[in-house]
């Protein structure tokens, strides 16, 4: 995939995994890589943006005998989250008039 | 087991001294849970995944460093700002772009510190004139102070008061310019890595492969 994720795209994807459940850090990793290719250290300076802004919020739970942090969505960061899914539908919606389907090759 | 995960949290701690201890800590923390959790057993695994501690400490040092509203305790000093261009330097030599790229942003960064300096500089150069001057009249003025040609020592000596008072005046105007200068630079120069360092954040098909290996 040589087309670049803009961090708006980015956080729209942190946001919604965290919409449908909290998630420890390397969990949330997993799961964005899984549609994103992006590096392991992507995501820290990703979630510490989103806390400062508010749109989520973190408590630690034990596990094995250490603390995990896990990630929880705020009213703002679904706020935040319908914004970036507006405007990515908007904007997708365009780039598939150009590059979506076959069968419209006029120029 | 986890020897080796404490090693590498140990290392990436040692680089990070520079961050306030509260954001260290958080970072840290973050990274010693990742690889916990992604039971990491060797230093050339986690290496693949992370880079180096010494390379994730400049990517992180790097974030930190482009955010203009970092931990609030943390006043812009220009030492800091100093710090801060730093870290965005490395960081953007450690970003996946092309040299060509980094030689005329590095170029661009040069000239612009060539410019601010060097009128920096002369105003300082001026100043120590003054220095010079003020001091040249006051040894005049007291060689002929307590002669016959008193009069013309006082002219000296007023001379030298006046070149005295000129600097006492402009030096924390000087002072205060120096700081404003390194400040602007280091905004140009945050500006520029937020623009640069945001923009790679999201990597392409060459990292893809390494993901999959996993």
């Amino acid at each position: 995939m040589a087309i670049q994720i803009p961090t708006r795209l980015l956080d729209g994807a942190v946001l919604a995994f965290l919409k449908q459940d909290d998630l420890y850090g390397y969990a949330l990793t997993q799961n964005v890589q899984k549609i994103f290719s992006i590096s392991e250290s992507t995501i820290y300076p990703v979630l510490r943006r989103l806390k400062k802004d508010n749109c989520l919020t973190t408590y630690d739970e034990p596990y094995q005998g250490r603390n995990r942090r896990y990630y929880h969505i705020t009213a703002e960061g679904i706020t935040m989250l319908n914004s970036i899914q507006d405007e990515w539908l908007d904007f997708s919606a365009r780039v598939n008039q150009v590059l979506g389907g076959q069968n419209d090759q006029s120029n | 087991m986890t020897k080796v995960i404490d090693d590498y949290i140990a290392e990436l701690e040692q680089n990070l001294v520079d961050l306030p201890a509260k954001d260290r800590e958080d970072v840290v923390e973050f990274y010693r849970e990742f690889l916990l959790d992604g039971d990491f057993v060797r230093r050339s695994t986690i290496e693949a995944e992370l880079g180096t501690p010494k390379q994730l400490a400049i990517n992180i040092l790097a974030d930190y460093s482009t955010k203009d509203d970092s931990a609030p305790a943390k006043t812009d000093t220009p030492r800091s700002n100093l710090k801060a261009s730093w870290y965005i330097l490395l960081g953007i030599c450690a970003a996946p772009i092309g040299i060509p790229l980094i030689l005329v942003i590095l170029f661009g960064i040069f000239f612009l510190l060539a410019i601010f300096f060097g009128l920096f500089f002369a105003l300082i150069r001026f100043l120590f004139n003054f220095f010079v001057g003020g001091g040249l009249n006051f040894l005049k003025s007291l060689s002929l102070l307590f002669t016959s040609d008193w009069p013309t020592g006082c002219v000296y000596l007023g001379k030298s008061l006046i070149c005295i008072g000129v600097i006492l005046l402009l030096l924390p105007f000087i002072v205060k310019l120096g700081q404003i200068l390194i400040a602007k630079c280091t905004q140009i120069i945050r500006n520029l890595g937020k623009n640069l360092l945001k923009k790679n954040y999201f990597q392409t098909s060459s990292e893809k492969n390494t993901n999959e290996d996993k």
